[in-house]
């Protein structure tokens, strides 16, 4: 897969980072404002496929974005089955307990005084999941694009 | 193999779940009550049959059940997590069978050049 | 002063550009121009999601229905043949 011309080179390289930057805003930011996992993984695996048309790189570490997925996929697992601790499988066990991981409560709630703030480190075990659903979309999606990309591309390097 | 006994026992057990837990669902919206709702544009109320469940998670969604400030994501990673697991290992089989029968040919169509390092 | 006429001519551009992509979809020989024609009435959706005030649904969509399906389908179409043939 041939690289394509230095001015989609140099504007690749300077939309990379704010598309990366902004799907991670997306993910992180999941419990706060609209987006969330699935939607941040697919902004930046966008970003990923305009690398690989941009650059036409074919050294992908396709096995370490295998081990990133299966990562993203059993954590989400491992988080449900910590939930029986509370009762249920995928019981939001941090929610409001005051713990520094995500634990803390929305203030000011009871009248709908604030709607719309709250800190960052609320809503428990939603934010952990929304990272590994990130993961592993990015991941997933990033290898789709990939594989197909260079198979399409790598029977003819003429045209 | 297994014999065909065996499937239509494991297909009979199957069809018996499925039936005793469509038999038990509850009626669909299941109508707890009538709200009466406001609308601007034409100044009149009207009444808005909404369910307890509904009810239920937008009331607590925002405050200590999940203290999650975004419902929409309270719902999808919270309440009804499971779908959203169900989600994540479609992806996962999606990437599983593209990956399963694109390699083979990707490996054996770019080894003639000898040019691509993996 | 009412709103609601010009929300209402709003809808009724975006979802006459998502039928004009559509046709265009079906209609153009170059599968190319195809794939970037469903890119297009993929983001017009994408749009008419945002104004009916779903901006979870609208992401996705912009994200998926535009970015990676066009670059899998211009792959798939640099795998195969460009033009249509009838």
């Amino acid at each position: 897969m041939k690289a394509m011309s230095p001015i989609v080179r140099t504007m690749t390289g300077l939309l990379f980072a704010p598309i990366f930057l902004f799907g991670a805003y997306i993910i992180l930011h999941g419990h706060l404002t609209p987006g969330g996992g699935f939607q941040g993984g697919a902004i930046i695996a966008t970003g990923m496929a305009l690398f690989l048309v941009a650059f036409g790189s074919e050294r992908w570490r396709k096995k370490l974005l295998s081990i990133l997925e299966s990562t993203g996929l059993m954590a989400f697992v491992s988080i449900g089955f910590l939930g029986i601790v509370g009762g249920l499988f995928l019981y939001n066990f941090l929610a409001g307990t005051g713990s520094p991981i995500f634990g803390q409560e929305i203030a000011g709630m009871a009248g709908y005084a604030h709607p719309n703030s709250a800190p960052l480190l609320s809503s428990g075990t939603v934010a952990l999941l929304n990272m590994f659903v990130g993961l592993e979309v990015v991941s997933g999606l990033t290898l789709i694009v990939v594989t197909l990309g260079l198979f399409a591309f790598s029977g003819k390097e003429d045209d | 193999m297994i014999n065909n006994g065996v499937k239509l026992l494991f297909l009979l057990l199957l069809v018996s779940g499925l039936s005793f837990m469509a038999w038990g669902i509850r009626d669909f919206g299941e109508p707890d009550g009538e709200v009466s709702m406001y609308d601007e544009t034409s100044g009149e109320t009207y009444k808005v049959k909404r369910t307890a469940m509904d009810d239920h998670f937008i009331e607590s969604s925002q405050s200590k059940e999940t203290s999650t400030n975004n419902a929409v994501t309270a719902i999808v990673f919270d309440y009804r997590g499971f779908d959203t697991l169900g989600e994540a290992t479609v992806l996962f089989a999606a990437v599983t069978g593209v990956l399963v029968s694109i390699r083979h040919a990707l490996k054996s169509r770019s080894k003639p050049k000898g040019g691509v390092k993996r | 002063m009412d709103w609601s006429l010009l929300y209402d001519a709003i809808h009724v551009v975006i979802l006459l550009g998502i039928v004009a992509a559509s046709v265009l979809v079906v209609r153009m020989k170059d599968l190319v121009s195809a794939a970037v024609a469903l890119a297009a009435a993929s983001l017009l959706l994408s749009l008419e999601f945002f104004i009916l005030q779903a901006p979870d649904v609208a992401i996705a969509e912009a994200a998926v229905g535009a970015g990676l399906t066009t670059a899998i389908y211009i792959f798939a179409i640099k795998g195969t043949r460009r033009r249509e043939e009838y």
